[in-house]
């Protein structure tokens, strides 16, 4: 084995342990938000990571962003904008959606609740 | 008219070291996979062993080869199984690319097939997460494959450096 | 060639760990695109083929209700409408019969607070859409022309299966009182397949059957007004509907001012007391139009409507912030993340 091999087997193996802690940390897999076109999921997302998206529906994209273990609407193609007022989501059971656009947003997990009255 | 096809002696290394990384991408596929798409990668073998004697060009074409070849016998051509394959022996073939850039001794043939096996789960991954499963939950099986990924990837880069040896020995004699 | 397999082994076991992990057990959850809304559907302890007939029932019924009851759109509803502005006779649609005839009981037992017969001002201030309007408000010569016309529930005059209106001005808009009407009928269907723990949430009102397991439902009440938090939290039991109304969904600003979609009969604009109102109750209709006929009597009147549908489960938050409740959701009701110490007033 040259000296390359065995500095890349090392980090290789030494990555490892870090890797386990990245992806079986509990919040990766506890709440999550689902994103929906219709009844259809577009994708399903951590809450632990800040991020913006972009969905498209038939008005148009709505957008959304994720900061902090929340989530919520930032722009949407309907004039009731009730995506938006709802805020930011984060307890389980939480969702909300822009209905003329047909996008959904629900707080997957088991969290403090099973479902959210508003 | 007559049309010849004149084959460089690198076309029938190709042909040939194609033939036998699909049959062992063929055989390989028979085993059951939980995932579609993830597998030992004991074809990587070949794609590493031919990289380390005829250089990065003609393992890219026997590692995309076997790929296409291997989809169209086995019937998978443009599935799901071919889009994770496809994806994972691109990313090998750019990062080996990069790998024999390394100045020095650089790589032989254990840390080529380490950097080959961890490109494709991760490519894999992302492919699948991308367009098939798109659950957070899937990536919790990452660290599982990429340890796997890791040891797989030293066995068959030490079966591929001793098949280099035994290649060298023979042509030796 | 041994170890491809025991990797596979491997991989499988790995996979239904990891995949037992991420779900809850034993829970069926579907989200519908229905009744103009977004419906949440849980089940619990169902075998996730009948959970998937359910559902399809639930999907079919709901758009039957939704289309028969749609207030304008053409249909049952739409077509009661036109012939209840002629002011003659006419044989009532067997869909909507039963849902005027609550209308007609609800109304009055709201003291027409909630009041189903206004739908030409609920128009004319354009909530009566999926979408909420951008505004401007109507003109006030417009919403005073139609407040003068009176039209009541009790104007609706029912002969068995004939009906007629004495004021042609009476426009039925069943949107307070729709999606409680519908949410019994989903919650008595599924009773009826047998599904002993449910929960139907539709666009944020919900009614429970049996529980979780071994603990109740847990329910999380929104902030009215802070964005993101929850105001108080509740166990729900068996057959509790909980209902709430509230300015801070579908509203616009027009210079400055906030427009919601729950109008006062009286003055015809958007209620003006409160922010929201919160019922507990077993039927999820009377629910429905209960918390919006105390969102609109506000912190002065909704004792008179509280003691009148004899409600034990309410909380009122007023324009102020201030929470009002009655001593038994005091009891059941915990505040979160709020330093204001709740009013409890017996009604």
């Amino acid at each position: 084995m040259t000296r390359a091999d065995i500095v890349l087997l090392l980090l290789a193996i030494l990555a490892l342990p870090f890797v386990y802690l990245h992806y079986w940390q509990p919040t990766t897999a506890g709440t999550t938000v689902r994103i929906m076109r219709g009844e259809t999921l577009v994708r399903e997302l951590a809450l632990n990571k800040d991020r913006r998206i972009s969905v498209d529906g038939p008005l148009g994209v709505s957008r959304l962003q994720i900061k902090d273990g929340k989530i919520r609407f930032t722009d949407s193609p309907c004039t009731g904008k009730v995506g938006i007022h709802a805020g930011w989501l984060s307890h389980s059971g939480d969702f909300t959606a822009c209905l003329p656009n047909r996008i959904s947003i629900e707080i997957m997990g088991s969290g403090q609740y099973d479902s959210m009255n508003f | 008219m007559k049309i010849t096809l004149r084959s460089t002696p690198e076309d029938s290394r190709i042909a040939w070291f194609t033939a036998l990384a699909v049959t062992i991408h063929v055989l390989e596929s028979s085993l059951p996979s939980p995932i579609p798409g993830l597998k030992p990668g004991l074809a990587n073998i070949i794609t590493i062993t031919v990289l380390c004697q005829f250089g990065w060009r003609t393992a890219a074409w026997v590692s995309l080869l076997r790929v296409l070849v291997g989809s169209l016998v086995l019937g998978t051509f443009l599935s799901p199984t071919f889009m994770l394959s496809l994806s994972g022996a691109v990313t090998s073939v750019l990062i080996l690319w990069g790998g024999t850039k390394l100045p020095g001794r650089g790589f032989g043939p254990v840390g080529y097939s380490l950097l080959a096996s961890i490109a494709h789960i991760s490519a894999q991954f992302t492919c699948a997460y991308l367009l098939f499963i798109p659950h957070p939950g899937l990536w919790r099986l990452f660290p599982v494959l990429l340890t796997f990924a890791v040891a797989l990837g030293m066995i068959n880069g030490i079966i591929s450096r001793s098949l280099l040896t035994h290649i060298s020995y023979r042509e030796a004699e | 060639m041994h170890l491809p397999h025991r990797l596979h082994l491997f991989l499988v076991l790995s996979l239904l760990l990891t995949s037992s992990c991420q779900q809850a057990p034993r829970e069926y959850k579907q989200t519908l695109l229905v009744f103009g809304t977004l419906v949440k559907i849980t089940l619990r302890e169902v075998d996730p083929a009948l959970a998937q007939k359910y559902i399809a029932q639930i999907r079919k019924d709901l758009n039957f209700m939704h289309k028969a009851w749609h207030p304008w759109k053409p249909g049952p509803m739409g077509r009661t409408n036109a012939l209840l502005a002629t002011g003659g006779w006419f044989s009532a649609n067997p869909s909507v019969l039963p849902v005027i005839k609550r209308g007609i009981e609800l109304a009055r037992i709201t003291n027409n607070l909630f009041n189903p017969a206004i739908g030409k001002l609920i128009g004319l201030w354009g909530f009566h859409q999926d979408d909420a309007p951008k505004g401007p408000p109507p003109a006030k010569k417009a919403i005073d022309q139609l407040l003068a016309r009176h039209p009541r529930m009790s104007d609706i005059e029912i002969d068995g299966l004939r009906m007629r209106s004495h004021n042609p001005a009476v426009q039925l808009d069943f949107g307070a009182m729709a999606k409680g009407l519908a949410v019994d009928r989903v919650i008595h269907y599924l009773r009826s397949q047998g599904v002993r723990n449910a929960i139907i949430n539709a666009g944020g009102d919900l009614k429970v059957i049996g529980s979780h397991g071994d603990r109740p439902w847990r329910i999380g009440i929104r902030h009215p007004r802070e964005k993101g938090k929850v105001l108080a939290a509740l166990d729900a039991y068996d057959g509790d509907s909980v209902f709430t109304s509230g300015d801070y969904e579908r509203y616009y600003i027009y210079k400055g001012r906030r427009y919601h979609h729950i109008i006062d009969p009286r003055t015809g604009y958007p209620a003006n007391q409160s922010t929201s109102a919160t019922v507990i109750l077993k039927d999820a209709a009377t629910a429905d139009a209960a918390a919006t006929a105390l969102f609109v009597a506000g912190p002065s009147g909704w004792q008179v409507i509280a003691r009148k549908m004899h409600l034990r489960y309410v909380m009122l938050v007023d324009k102020n912030g201030r929470i009002i409740m009655t001593p038994a959701m005091a009891k059941r009701i915990t505040l979160i993340d709020t330093d204001r110490k709740p009013i409890i007033i017996q009604p």
